[in-house]
């Protein structure tokens, strides 16, 4: 069996393949369908200081090879999180990276101090580029001094694994991850959904309630292999990269754009079982080329020579 | 038994009248641990990307071994699910959601369009159980309500047409407002959002008890993409179609 453990940093994971933010609930909903051994870790949904009710209907619509989500962060806010649902999560023995939000540098700080204070997760992601709310969010992660800001204020009170999640709204992919690598995160996920619009010409309203919302799932991958490659030779931290990847071959790609690991979203709802799927079958693709382990891969793509534009 | 995740062969799929399709499919498993009001996701393949998203659907009827759906084909989606064919194999996960609850009151079931759907099941349920029970079905026109016939073995329904076409001319809702329901009465609905809001509206002036099925938009059906979202009544937030529905009293939620 091919060796698909990963290591970002000093986080150890068994499995290349995680659960993305938003997709996968609190880590409970899946048990009865997947085999969480498969998981390298779950990602929560969005943590905020306070509870969030979320946007209202329509939250989400289905596009071309994709779809639109404007869900809002709605979370029981941490404490909530902290007291009734993480003692449950931890029971499942997958590394739980909780995906911290903040309206202000402040709330970002404040819940990941919440979370380094229970022992019991492996990492935060902190979330700088939630396109669907009014405060925080991307407003952090395009800008890059804002995103070094948020960054180093989290660095300072939690030791956890601390992965960024960059937008790719940000203007110049390679300096929110310089910004974010030199604030101390220890890896960077990327990309989160960027902003999408669709409208019923019937009735000439947006189906989604807040107008735009973020498009996820297999139309955005293209787009998100370019922002891994990018950002992946820009930093020496490791990235993890996320973006319509519903099969292990689409996983494959991400890691040899510059991926060290993965994080599957949108195809949790088309396909229950795909984290699993996606890490058997990049444990088949390892061994039918004889390559003993994952790491070997990263990084790996052959640009042509002469790629530079012109 | 929790939730049932398999590639369901596809045992019966045809057209019944103008885009009205009957689909059987093979699921022992969620047959034998469903209810009434259940539903469960369909997807078509997991590596199908256009349309991307599984679709919802409340069982019509659970026989020991399969499931037995009413859609319309309304869109790309419902448009390739009629081109299968018995042998085909869908992606199935179920049964979701919590179903209708069953109380001993005098059981009204008022059901619009392929929304007649979950009700069947209930009223085959209901007789099952030796209970009186009344269902009501209402179309546009007679052939909306052509599936129907597929079921009379065991149901017999009411029919409101707003042509006349079949039974009683204009809307379902009509049978509550007519004096056909009291206050002693349970109303189970499920249909268009309109027509709910009329049912909801109607079971409060009379003082009746009243569980609607909402149909909203869903990516997954285990509740984690939150987009099924059901403002609460009485307070602020959120219900989950999904897993805190698609059932709800009508008293709340806001639709």
């Amino acid at each position: 069996m091919a060796d698909i453990s990963v290591k970002l940093g000093a986080l150890e994971l068994p499995s290349p393949v995680m659960a993305a933010s938003g997709t996968f609930g609190f880590g409970l909903e899946y048990r009865d369908v997947l085999d969480y051994n498969k998981l390298g870790a779950i990602v929560t949904k969005g943590v905020s200081l306070k509870p969030r009710e979320g946007n209202p209907m329509p939250r989400i619509v289905e596009t071309p090879c994709g779809m639109l989500n404007s869900i809002g962060l709605q979370n029981p806010g941490v404490e909530s999180f902290v007291g009734d649902l993480l003692p449950q999560v931890k029971g499942l023995g997958v590394p739980i990276i909780v995906n911290v939000f903040g309206e202000t540098v402040e709330e970002y700080v404040r819940v990941a101090e919440m979370i380094q204070s229970t022992g019991a997760v492996a990492g935060v992601e902190l979330n700088v580029s939630c396109p669907n709310v009014k405060c925080g969010g991307i407003h952090f992660g395009a800008n890059p001094e804002m995103l070094h800001e948020v960054t180093k204020a989290v660095r300072e009170v939690t030791d956890l694994h601390l992965m960024v999640k960059l937008s790719p709204e940000a203007a110049v992919i390679e300096a929110v991850s310089n910004a974010a690598e030199q604030a101390g995160a220890d890896s960077l996920s990327a990309i989160n959904t960027i902003r999408g619009m669709s409208i019923n010409i019937e009735t000439r309203k947006p189906r989604i309630a807040t107008t735009t919302g973020g498009l996820s799932g297999p139309a955005l991958k293209p787009l998100a292999v370019r922002m891994v490659w990018e950002a992946s030779r820009s930093v020496s931290i490791p990235v993890v990269g996320i973006g319509g990847i519903s099969t292990a071959m689409d996983a494959i790609e991400f890691i040899i754009a510059g991926a060290s690991a993965v994080q599957v979203g949108t195809a949790n709802y088309t396909n229950p079982r795909a984290c699993e799927e996606i890490a058997d079958g990049i444990a088949v693709y390892l061994e039918e080329r004889d390559i003993p382990k994952l790491s070997d891969i990263v990084g790996s793509v052959e640009v042509y020579e002469d790629y530079t534009l012109k | 038994m929790g939730v049932v995740l398999e590639a369901s062969e596809i045992v019966k799929n045809y057209e019944i009248s103008n885009g009205f399709y009957i689909l059987e499919v093979f699921s022992p498993d969620i047959a034998r641990s469903s209810a009434p009001g259940q539903f469960i996701m369909i997807n078509l393949s997991h590596l199908h990307n256009d349309p991307l998203l599984p679709r919802a659907y409340s069982m019509a009827r659970r026989t020991t071994e399969t499931l037995v759906f009413i859609y319309r084909v309304v869109g790309r989606g419902t448009g390739l699910l009629s081109e299968k064919r018995p042998g085909d194999r869908v992606h199935v996960w179920g049964p979701l959601g919590n179903g209708f609850t069953i109380t001993d009151r005098k059981a009204v079931l008022i059901g619009g369009g392929t929304g007649a759907a979950p009700l069947i099941d209930l009223s085959e349920e209901m007789s099952r159980r030796g209970m009186d029970h009344t269902l009501v079905c209402g179309g546009r026109t007679a052939g909306d309500l052509k599936f129907m016939d597929e079921f009379s073995d065991v149901v017999k329904y009411s029919a409101y047409t707003e042509d006349g076409s079949l039974g009683e001319k204009g809307f379902v809702t009509d049978y509550i407002s007519n004096g056909n329901v009291g206050a002693e009465a349970a109303i189970y609905s499920c249909g268009p959002m309109g027509m709910l809001r009329r049912v909801s509206e109607l079971a409060a002036e009379k003082g009746a008890e009243c569980q609607i099925s909402i149909e909203t938009p869903m990516a997954c059906g285990l509740g984690t993409c939150l987009g099924c979202a059901v403002p609460k009544r009485n307070s602020k937030g959120y219900y989950k179609a999904c897993t805190d529905g698609p059932v709800f009293d009508s008293k709340e939620v806001v639709i």
